[in-house]
């Protein structure tokens, strides 16, 4: 009983002992709030990619693509045909993208992916829809020139030819092609609009590549918040890049949702085991995006490692006060000793303060880390507002606010690790003081 | 007591040829061969010159320190200064220790103080069923002390009087049949130590508890059942008389000189 009375006590009347509290506090709460982020920022990550790429993805081993993709979609379906949900055809080739702004009197030419796609099956198997700006399109996705398009073309229709008429194919163009923002701008600033024209540069498929141009109409932006994506897509009709490219109905990839995502081994198996390895690649979306989501793995994990060090510091802080309080406790263990306390009695009293050093910095850490973490992004704007510090600034982190997101295992394991740290700081001066013999403890003034 | 009523009094605690020595730069031996019956209900003063051993010897009788060689009876029964545990229970339930600068925990009240060695035997389960019956008996000790009134104070608020008056009322806690005392009056003005003999003649002869008391206070010794001198690491019994000090002060009798 007295441990527990002692080390209640000592908690109360040791002041010097709370540092060690803050500084555990300290260690859990940036734990807390840099894995939020971080998960956040993974998780986030997982889903846009997720929405763009789809469950499964069947690409063609070249460029030239893989003619009679109706057929192929036909022996997918006799595979595995069960467990899908939606799939379409796709093209994604490399391309030159070249547009005049006639605001700044300046043309611009860069290199992007071309993807052709049917807009509705593409949004049948992810968040095509979702990532397209005008809300029309998000509802019922298409290459058809919209309000917005058609009236800005109207308000300057001197600067088209009329003999030229209007591009038979729309485009949708990624978000950060189509954008940019200044170093004192607060907004965006679009270098080209709905009803623009673009010319866009690519190869024909077959033995000998040749080049191929065309103009087309932009229709709508695509913004999926992923800078690969929005700074090199440029999406257009399968059917007019199939033409463009003279492929006849070659494609270069199926993208496939599955009616449950875990089925998603099971699937690319079965078609792997259908398609010929020559032609065809199979995987899954996490396979395709493997480097990228393992380096992010990496990261955490390193970080992780090293945000532990700062609760390690933490530790050694509570071994030092702890041998200091040892030191100044020597009489008050050579009392207990005489009054009967066993030596295992004494080293429970320190391991015991340790362990609620640890917890009670660990409760208050949990506390300021979920706090933080739940309201992370109005401290980031309050800290703004006060110091004109961005401490996000979207356009490099490419998310309008910082997507914390709070996972209770870890909040868990980090209260563990810290409870650890906390009771093994105090295993050496417990040793110590029920080492301490008796007689020389009362003999100590 | 009278000296018949002590020699007929069973002996609780004997030690038998107690050997201890300290290293300090070469061997000193401080106790050689020491023999002492200490019988029930007895009050045994050892006097002697400062670091001629007296509380190496009381360290011994109540197991805090392990001697060279020699023994220690308890009841009968050897004790065994290697069984940890059975030296710890022995402290805790057999002797009551009172120690010169009275050593109260600083974190704990008078009265938690007091509760100290029942805190120490119980567990926090049996603690939880006893509470009522052993903070009673704290209360009461306190009472008995003179303490009622001063039970809720921190020991940095009581005088040096008050806290060895509740390091006695912590001793008698476990009911413990001897108490030793290492100057219980040492760090005390003349009016307050008396008032610290009269409780421990009080306890002696009311509770029939013993006591072994070392001292260099004539005045305590003299109402002491026995004196022992402790000279050249060995006890010699004196009589009332000679341990009258010249000047007020113990050692500087004849005899101490020679520890």
């Amino acid at each position: 009983m007295y441990k527990h009375l002692l080390c209640s006590r000592y908690l109360t009347t040791r002041y010097i002992a709370l540092f060690s509290v803050v500084s555990v506090m300290l260690g859990v709460t940036t734990m807390i709030v840099v894995n939020s982020v971080m998960g956040g920022f993974r998780q986030r990550m997982l889903e846009r990619l997720h929405g763009i790429l789809s469950d499964v993805i069947v690409e063609s081993t070249t460029m030239d693509g893989f003619r009679h993709p109706d057929e192929i979609m036909s022996r997918i379906n006799a595979a595995v045909g069960d467990k899908i949900e939606a799939m379409t055809p796709a093209i994604e080739v490399f391309g030159m993208l070249h547009f005049q702004n006639n605001g700044l009197g300046q043309t611009f030419t860069r290199p992007v992916r071309l993807v052709g796609v049917d807009p509705k099956g593409r949004a049948a198997v992810g968040e095509f829809g979702d990532h397209l700006l005008n809300a029309d399109n998000s509802k019922d996705p298409s290459f058809e020139l919209r309000a917005d398009g058609k009236e800005w073309r109207e308000k300057n229709a001197d600067l088209f030819d009329p003999k030229f008429g209007v591009p038979k194919a729309g485009s949708i163009i990624g978000y950060q092609i189509a954008t940019f923002r200044g170093s004192n701008m607060f907004e965006d600033q679009f270098l080209i609009r709905p009803g623009q024209e673009v010319v866009i540069t690519t190869v024909t498929a077959g033995r000998k590549p040749e080049p191929v141009s065309d103009r087309l109409v932009v229709v709508d932006h695509f913004r999926s918040d992923m800078s690969e994506y929005d700074s090199n897509y440029v999406f257009m009709p399968l059917k007019e890049l199939q033409e463009r490219r003279r492929m006849g109905d070659a494609v270069t990839a199926i993208q496939i949702k599955l009616k449950d995502e875990a089925d998603s081994p099971a699937v690319v198996g079965a078609l792997r085991a259908a398609l010929p390895p020559t032609f065809f690649h199979v995987q899954t979306w996490e396979d395709k995006q493997g480097p990228l989501l393992q380096a992010v793995k990496v990261e955490a994990a390193i970080l992780n490692i090293i945000l532990f060090f700062i609760i390690a510091v933490a530790g050694f802080g509570i071994l030092a006060i702890f041998y200091m309080i040892v030191y100044e406790k020597t009489r008050d263990i050579g009392i207990l000793k005489a009054l009967g306390a066993s030596n295992v009695g004494v080293m429970n009293i320190f391991l015991g303060y340790g362990f609620i050093l640890g917890l009670v910095g660990s409760v208050f850490g949990v506390i300021l880390g979920v706090s933080i973490t739940l309201n992370i992004n109005e401290i980031e704007e309050t800290i703004y507002k006060w110091t004109g510090l961005e401490l996000f600034p979207p356009d490099i982190y490419y998310f309008k606010e910082i997507p914390a997101q709070l996972d209770p295992m870890t909040v868990v394991w980090i209260v563990a690790g810290a409870l650890f740290i906390a009771a093994a700081a105090s295993v050496l001066p417990a040793i110590r003081a029920s080492k301490l013999r008796p007689v020389e403890a009362l003999r100590y003034e | 007591m009278s000296d018949a009523e002590t020699n007929e009094a069973e002996v609780i605690l004997e030690t038998k040829g107690i050997c201890r020595s300290y290293f300090r730069g070469t061997e000193v031996p401080v106790l050689r061969g020491v023999d002492l019956e200490v019988r029930r209900g007895e009050m045994v003063a050892i006097v002697g010159a400062s670091g001629c051993g007296k509380s190496t010897l009381l360290h011994v009788m109540g197991t805090l320190d392990v001697p060279d060689a020699g023994e220690v009876w308890w009841r009968g029964k050897k004790i065994d200064h290697r069984k940890r545990r059975a030296c710890d229970r022995f402290r805790n339930e057999s002797v009551g220790y009172v120690f010169q600068f009275y050593h109260l925990l600083p974190e704990l009240n008078a009265l938690e103080n007091v509760m100290l060695p029942a805190l120490i035997r119980e567990s926090i389960f049996t603690y939880w069923t006893r509470r009522r019956g052993i903070r009673k008996r704290a209360e009461e000790l306190m009472e008995r002390v003179g303490l009622g009134h001063r039970m809720d104070h921190r020991p940095a608020h009581l005088s040096g009087g008050e806290l060895q008056r509740a390091a006695i009322a912590r001793s008698l806690l476990g009911d413990p049949e001897l108490l030793l005392a290492d100057e219980p009056t040492g760090n005390l003005d003349a009016e307050t130590g008396e008032g610290i003999i009269q409780l421990l003649c009080e306890l002696s002869r009311d509770e029939n508890l013993s006591i072994v008391l070392v001292t260099h206070d004539a005045e305590l010794a003299k109402r002491t059942d026995r004196v022992l001198r402790l000279v050249q690491g060995a006890l010699i019994e004196e009589g009332a008389d000679d341990v009258l000090p010249v000047a007020g002060h113990l050692d500087e009798s004849p005899s101490s000189m020679a520890c």
